[in-house]
């Protein structure tokens, strides 16, 4: 008898004794592919037309079949578990473990003929009734060519991360004696390093201020550690079409590489594990202490978050630390009197979680007056909320089936990508200024009572009832990202008042390493330029006549008034209009989406279109402010009159509002005369616009305008510059306040 | 042959086998006896691969036993608690042993079954303890393995079924060499089994001794002795333990059994007699010759 065969034998033989598993998935597989593939075919005759129906049916089998169905990544995640307990779950008894080790089959084998069998009783059912779900899906009128690739990214992504998670479960089971302590062992592997993530991450959350939220923290790479998150985290990208398939490979590589240690485990697990909690030893201390620190600084901050006081936050660390290593004592034990054993680590876990939270709280590292030296910081990247906050971050990306989507980027993670910003003097002084502000908003956010916190709160509180609105402190979020000279990347955030920064911001956005990092569009070439589009209101036009030259000319004319902005220009002037420089990919996506809306009018499915419908139409806009005479002059040398739309809006009414601080509803007047409506209508700052400037503040006094465009009447928002409200109308509010 | 040098395995603080010296030689029946916890089950763990030794070897036919395949198909371990596959049948079972015994006889195993008029297609989980016994020991022989490892077999197998044990064993001993390594915890289970006894206690062996040279070694004698007389007038005659009764001695003796006689004859007793030990009386002389108390070690 050959070794080779030998293997197969004790493969079908192993089977046979788990042919409770494999009926539970093939009864769940079957129930999941084909009967629903069946039932959802039913559909078609649902609708008026073969054409409708096929749709709706195309529609939900693709979604159902599909890699991101949330549904299947739940049921894999349970296979996962059910296969990888039940594969090793004869090592949790002594009988089976006599049996099995005793006979002449060394315990590679075994682990190979069991591992290979954890996966064969998912693989199979569900290859074979995905297969027939696709079948019956092309019976039914699907197209098989659309069809065919889905379905096998489906399975082969899915049966990856299944292998990845069943392999975790399977070391766990090595792990452990016990086929509970197995299955709570496959969630400390799937969550402890999450959930210690996360408990970190929230008290950099809670008690810092400068602490910044960014993909590239350490804790959300430890997300990607858990088996589940991973697999969660890659549907999900799978859902925003993204291409998953070198995460999925390097997924399979790391279930191979525990599908190894596994066996490894194996080997040196003892036999005389089967009914104890843990397999090994040094395990037990490796588990015990991360789940006992976790929770004793959960609990510490579930109670500060109740009372923003140390007095509880203490009581907390301290339950969680004894509750926890007492339940995990009982465990490793199965004995109640044993659950304060290790009274030391006990002590030590509490003691290291004390430490924390005082670190944190009390900022015992420095972390929010940390100000690098300039000498150490080789080039920053810096994203000013109010500069950017209107960019639209990412690019169009056209998928299999012919359909595009927009990848959005986080305007943090753009800029940190792209930006090489060197001016670390000017920097370090707006940072300065930050650490300045951000130990006084320390103070604020932990004054120890109610009445202390509302006393700091109230300095920078408006309390004004004037109808007359102050200029009030314009702050904005900054965020910085040092590498420095070792190539270490340190991140923080400030809340800045504007006036203390004014000189260091104004050159921070005329530096051009700033801007070409902050806006896409100064690194946009001519060439990638499809169609200049230029918008006001709700008017859009495409500039498609325009030659190479033209766009040239416009694009650099716009892009050196943009990069020439100052503040006091910021400040007093709102943009007339939003420009577009669209890239040739993007036209073919806003043509598509056009098409797209047409097709569901003509079908019925849509009655109106709001503005946000047209997503693709409706990105990567940059304003035109009054001041960029360049840019205005060639736009309208092409017939454009840039301005002009407000003043063409037939305006029926505006009604005035004013919110007081006496009375809880908000006071108007009403404006009809025509005489009145035109000396206001220079004066309206439509809301849209008013978007795409921060600096430039808004009265508190604002409106709403019924017009009539192209024969439809609309209701707009609209708003005023700060103190250009003119006097009548404040005198009638007034009145009406009365 | 099977030696054990050193052997030693701890569970944590306790020491269940300490470092045991054993060889078992082929052809016999092998008793391993002891009170729970003696370290009888774990030195047959041990010695079928189950348990990785904490220190010392355990080899069979000079292979090291713990993950080696070769050495592993040289004997099938029947353990206190055998394990059948969940609603298995007898034959189900057979399938499978079939698998890793490459020897593995088909149709005597289906012979035996019917001897012990044992129900092959029968759910094993319905069968009494007695008949999970038999069942597998049927399996293991059947297995043609060169040693069968039998831990507390036969406790609870009737008489008659014992003696059908038996027989299969001597049978296997004569026709193909098997040695049966039989555990237990019960003295009088292994006297009509065993050819050679190993004492455990507290994890170390106590005696190991060949059973016939044993018995051949060590006799008791009644007798009533010339009035005057004392045991210890005897010359000549090694006494493990003397008992009075009235004027009736009951000694027991080391030596061979002539020579016994002889300086019993020459001492012209009122009357004697020899009269055979049980393996309990052996073992009780025996441990307290090296100052046990047997009956505290196993009865």
């Amino acid at each position: 008898m050959t070794s080779k065969s030998l293997y197969f034998k004790l493969v079908r033989e192993d089977l046979k004794r788990r042919l409770w598993a494999a009926a539970l998935i093939g009864l769940g597989c079957f129930f999941m592919f084909p009967v629903v593939a069946a039932f959802l075919a039913g559909e078609i005759r649902d609708f008026a037309s073969y054409e409708k129906g096929l749709e709706a049916y195309t529609r939900d089998m693709s979604a159902w079949l599909s890699f991101d169905n949330a549904f299947m990544t739940f049921c894999m995640i349970v296979a996962a578990l059910i296969c990888g307990l039940s594969s090793f779950s004869y090592l949790n008894a002594k009988n089976k473990v006599d049996f099995y080790h005793s006979i002449p089959v060394i315990r590679e084998k075994l682990y190979a003929v069991n591992y290979l069998n954890g996966i064969l009783i998912l693989a199979v059912p569900y290859a074979v009734s995905i297969f027939a779900a696709a079948v019956i899906g092309i019976s039914n009128g699907m197209e098989a060519a659309k069809l065919w690739p889905l379905v096998l990214d489906s399975f082969v992504l899915n049966l990856i991360y299944f292998v990845l998670n069943y392999t975790v479960v399977v070391i766990a089971s090595m792990m452990t004696g016990h086929l509970v302590i197995g299955f709570l062992g496959s969630n400390v592997f799937a969550f402890l390093i999450p959930s210690m993530a996360g408990i970190l991450q929230a008290y950099f959350q809670v008690f810092f201020i400068t602490y910044v939220d960014h993909s590239e923290t350490l804790m959300m790479r430890l997300m990607h550690v858990s088996p589940v998150v991973e697999y969660i985290y890659q549907v999900a990208a799978y859902a925003e079409h993204q291409n998953v398939w070198p995460a999925a490979l390097a997924a399979a590589l790391v279930a191979v590489l525990l599908a190894v240690a596994g066996c490894l485990l194996y080997r040196k697990r003892p036999s005389e594990a089967a009914g104890k909690a843990m397999a090994f030893g040094v395990s037990r201390v490796i588990v015990r202490i991360p789940i006992v620190i976790s929770s004793a600084l959960g609990l510490g901050l579930f109670f500060w978050g109740m009372r923003q006081n140390m007095s509880w936050s203490v009581f907390g660390v301290i339950c969680g630390a004894v509750i926890s290593h007492c339940v995990i004592e009982i465990i490793y034990h199965f004995d109640f009197k044993k659950l304060f054993s290790h009274k030391l680590q006990l002590l030590g876990c509490t003691l290291v979680s004390m430490a924390v939270l005082f670190t944190f709280r009390y900022d015992l590292t420095g972390y929010e007056r940390y100000l690098p030296d300039a000498e150490s910081v080789r080039e920053a990247a810096v994203c000013a909320y109010s500069f950017n906050n209107w960019t639209s971050y990412g690019q169009v990306r056209q998928l299999d089936d012919g359909s595009y989507t927009w990848d959005w980027k986080n305007a943090n993670d753009y800029i940190f990508e792209h930006m090489h910003y060197g001016d670390t003097e000017n920097l370090r002084s707006i940072a300065a200024v930050g650490v300045d502000q951000t130990a006084e908003a320390r103070r604020a956010r932990f004054a120890r009572t109610e009445p202390e916190r509302e006393m700091a709160e109230k300095v920078t509180a408006d309390d004004s009832e004037n109808l007359n609105t102050p200029e009030s402190e314009v702050t904005t979020s900054i965020t910085i990202r040092y590498t420095l000279r070792s190539g270490r990347h340190v991140y923080r955030g400030y809340n800045v008042s504007l006036k203390d920064i004014m000189p260091q911001i104004e050159k921070l956005y005329q530096d051009e390493q700033y801007q070409k990092g902050a806006f896409p569009l100064m690194e946009r070439t001519v060439e990638e330029i499809g169609t200049i589009r230029y918008k006001e209101e709700s008017r859009s036009v495409g500039l498609n006549q325009m030659t190479v030259s033209e766009k040239q000319e416009l694009l650099d004319a716009y892009r050196m008034e943009f990069a020439s902005l100052t503040m006091e220009q910021m400040k007093t002037e709102y943009p007339i209009g939003l420009i577009r420089f669209t890239r040739t990919e993007d036209e073919k996506a806003i043509e598509w989406e056009r098409l797209q809306w047409e097709w569901r009018e003509r079908n019925g499915q849509v009655y109106s279109r709001s503005y946000d419908d047209g997503n693709f139409a409706a990105y990567d806009y940059y304003p035109v402010y009054p001041s960029f005479a360049q840019t205005i002059r060639l736009l309208e040398k092409q017939g454009l009159r840039p301005g002009s739309c407000l003043g063409d809006l037939d305006i029926q009414s505006i009604k005035m509002i004013c919110y007081s601080n006496t009375k809880e509803e908000a006071v108007s007047v009403m404006i009809t005369d025509p005489e009145e409506i035109r000396e206001l209508k220079p004066l309206l700052v439509l809301g849209r616009r008013g978007y795409y400037n921060d600096f430039c503040q808004m009265d508190k006094i604002y409106g709403e305008i019924v017009m009539t465009e192209d024969g439809e009447s609309s209701i707009e928002n609209v708003n005023f510059v700060r103190g250009t409200v003119p006097e009548f109308v404040k005198e009638r509010l007034r009145e009406a306040m009365k | 042959m099977i030696e054990a040098v050193n052997l030693t395995k701890r569970f944590d603080d306790i020491v269940a086998v300490d470092h045991i010296n054993a060889t078992i030689r082929t052809g016999s029946v092998f008793g391993l006896i002891g009170t729970n916890g003696a370290g009888k089950s774990t030195f047959l763990r041990m010695a079928a691969g189950v348990l990785r030794p904490d220190e010392g070897t355990i080899k069979i036919d000079g292979m090291n036993v713990f993950e080696h395949e070769e050495a592993k198909r040289k004997f099938f371990y029947i353990s206190d608690d055998q394990y059948f596959f969940s609603n298995a049948t007898p034959l189900d079972m057979m399938h499978y042993y079939r698998i890793v015994y490459p020897e593995f006889q088909e149709e005597r195993f289906h012979g035996l079954m019917k001897n012990f008029d044992l129900d092959e297609r029968r759910k094993i989980n319905t069968f009494s303890k007695g008949m999970k016994k038999q069942v597998s020991v049927i399996c293991g022989v059947c297995a043609q393995t060169e040693y069968l490892f039998c831990d507390e077999t036969f406790d609870g197998l009737d008489p008659v079924m014992r003696q059908a044990v038996k027989s299969i064993f001597a049978n296997d001993m004569q026709e193909r060499n098997l040695t049966p390594i039989i555990a237990s915890h019960n003295l009088r289970e292994l006297e009509d089994i065993c050819d050679h006894v190993g004492l455990l206690h507290k994890g170390g062996i106590l005696l190991s001794r060949d059973l016939d040279e044993m018995k051949m070694n060590i006799h008791k004698v009644q007798c009533v002795l010339q009035p005057g007389m004392e045991p210890e007038d005897l010359v000549g005659l090694e006494l493990l333990k003397t008992e009075r009764r009235g004027k009736l001695l009951t000694l027991t003796v080391r030596g061979d059994l002539s020579r016994v006689e002889f300086i019993m004859q020459h001492a012209s007793p009122v009357f004697y007699e020899t009269i055979p030990l049980s393996l309990e009386e052996i073992f009780i002389s025996e441990t307290e010759v090296v100052g046990y108390d047997i009956k505290k070690l196993i009865f």
